[in-house]
């Protein structure tokens, strides 16, 4: 209680309904979007539906995800309004902390549908990838106390899309197209994102009271 | 003198401005305006006080028993207020009332919303209700001022509360400051800060003066006008006068300036007229003779 607390001062919103709709919501789309694809045999619509779907319900849920998180560090900025409310409330850098904590626990929670579902339910390995992705800006986010710049983003795309293609044609992969993503690229990029993810909210959370303070 | 805060060389330092060192006393039961034009350092001592920031030195005492402003206790008898965006921009009414319900003990969400009526702004049971960017700066102080006046304080700190506000809003804000202070039955006060105090004079029973970073002046404002003087008279007669003034306004028909009421005499020897001066003359009085002493 006392951590969704201190994640309420910082959103201000009770946004626990918003939360889980928005959650189920992105997942049903992307369950409707599977069984469609196998009842309509049709070509153009499983191409638009393989392409389409997965990266604006990816980006949805790494947004929201992302909005959960920054919301906390943006009021750390005094450049940005609500600084000086944050920092006359008592016990400041302690709620900092703990929001810090929450938000990145509840964004994990959509991208994992999300990459879980994907992943999982249509073999969609380049949707795991996403939302590994989607965590690595979170680690980035959490390291450096800002909201990922749009060109951090695209080359974090990059970066691991280039990773996944590299590992692929190392390993003489043939095939083309989505389904031949390999197994082996998709848990070893998982690995070390979700380790670097880890050390970023290590860091972020002994450093928080020492950011809290810090001023601008 | 009662006093409700108490500083002692309070300096903070910055790159090319320094705060003090402040040697202040607010007295208990009243309101205290701080008074300074832009940069003169009202906002950071504000800052300061509030524990927003930090100092580099010296010390404040609160309530004559807290000097540490991080404690809870402490903070939750301060209310305060920024005087530009206090609250994050995309904020409504609600999100507000909840944030303000998590970091304080002794919000009153109920007063928050009869408080928004009053003041004619959005409450949490508006309906499509407004996010602070989408209103205008007066609507986003009049929330400002309605969650902090919604919650359960001893002593109010106000940055610029009537610099966004129109003139009827402003004179409602008085009204309530002293609403505030009659409440608290001699325990409540309050410090706000103005670089336009002619609309605000009604408010303030003590003055702080304060130019680039330092106080010059402060006492009850009261003992303030009668300590001084405005001296008006032909500018033929500006010599004889000048040397014993602290500010001047002079042209080719008159002069006018504020000078120490001990000399009220001899201006009148003199052939000048000397009245007893308003909060706003005696603020204009003073912040330019700091600036000729510059």
């Amino acid at each position: 209680m006392k951590y969704f607390n201190s994640y309420k001062l910082f959103y201000g919103k009770d946004f626990i309904k918003q939360y889980f709709a928005l959650s189920a919501l992105n997942t049903a789309a992307l369950l409707i979007t599977g069984v469609l694809m196998l009842v309509i045999n049709n070509d153009g619509f499983t191409g638009f539906m393989t392409g389409c779907i997965p990266l604006v319900c990816g980006a949805f849920a790494m947004g929201f995800g992302f909005g959960l998180v920054s919301s906390v560090f943006n009021g750390n900025l005094p450049a940005n309004p609500g600084y000086r409310f944050f920092h006359s409330v008592a016990g400041g850098a302690e709620h900092f902390k703990r929001a810090i904590l929450f938000s990145n626990i509840m964004s994990l929670f959509p991208i994992a549908l999300y990459g879980a579902v994907g992943g999982l339910v249509f073999k969609h390995y380049i949707i795991v990838v996403m939302t590994v992705t989607g965590l690595f800006m979170m680690a980035i986010t959490n390291i450096t106390s800002h909201m990922t710049s749009p060109w951090i983003r695209i080359g974090s795309f990059c970066v691991i899309g280039f990773a996944y293609g590299f590992y692929a044609g190392v390993n003489g992969d043939e095939e083309e197209g989505l389904a031949a993503l390999p197994l082996n690229a998709t848990i070893m990029i998982c690995a070390v994102v979700l380790v670097f993810y880890i050390v970023s909210l290590i860091v972020v959370t002994t450093t928080a009271e020492k950011r809290w303070s810090k001023e601008g | 003198m009662d006093t409700i805060l108490t500083s002692k060389g309070l300096t903070k330092k910055y790159s090319k401005f320094t705060l003090g060192g402040i040697d202040l006393e607010l007295p208990k039961g009243f309101a205290t305006a701080l008074i300074g034009a832009n940069g003169a350092g009202k906002t950071t001592l504000i800052d300061v006080l509030c524990g927003v920031i930090h100092a580099n030195a010296g010390e404040v005492t609160y309530f004559g028993e807290y000097t540490d402003i991080d404690s809870a206790k402490l903070r939750e008898r301060i209310g305060y207020c920024a005087a530009q965006g206090f609250f994050p921009a995309g904020w409504k009414a609600k999100d507000i009332a909840e944030a303000m319900s998590v970091a304080y003990e002794k919000f009153d969400r109920e007063r928050f919303n009869k408080l928004c009526q009053e003041l004619e702004v959005d409450d949490e049971n508006t309906k499509k209700a407004k996010p602070m960017y989408k209103q205008s700066d007066g609507n986003r102080m009049r929330t400002a001022l309605a969650a902090v006046f919604a919650r359960e304080t001893d002593l109010l700190i106000l940055d610029e509360p009537g610099s966004s506000l129109d003139p009827l809003m402003r004179d409602r804000l008085c009204d309530r400051m002293r609403g505030y202070l009659d409440d608290g039955d001699g325990e409540k006060s309050i410090l706000f800060s103005t670089h336009n105090i002619a609309d605000m004079e009604n408010a303030a029973d003590y003055a702080v003066f304060m130019d680039k970073g330092q106080i010059i002046e402060q006492g009850f404002v009261e003992d303030l006008k009668d300590k001084y003087v405005i001296v008006r008279g032909d500018a033929a007669d500006y010599d004889n006068s000048k040397a014993l003034m602290l500010s001047h306004n002079v042209n080719k028909t008159a002069f006018e300036g504020l000078a120490l009421a001990a000399h009220k005499n001899r201006f009148e020897a003199e052939g000048a007229v000397c009245e007893r001066p308003t909060l706003q003359q005696l603020s204009i009085g003073m912040l330019k003779y700091a600036e000729e002493r510059r």
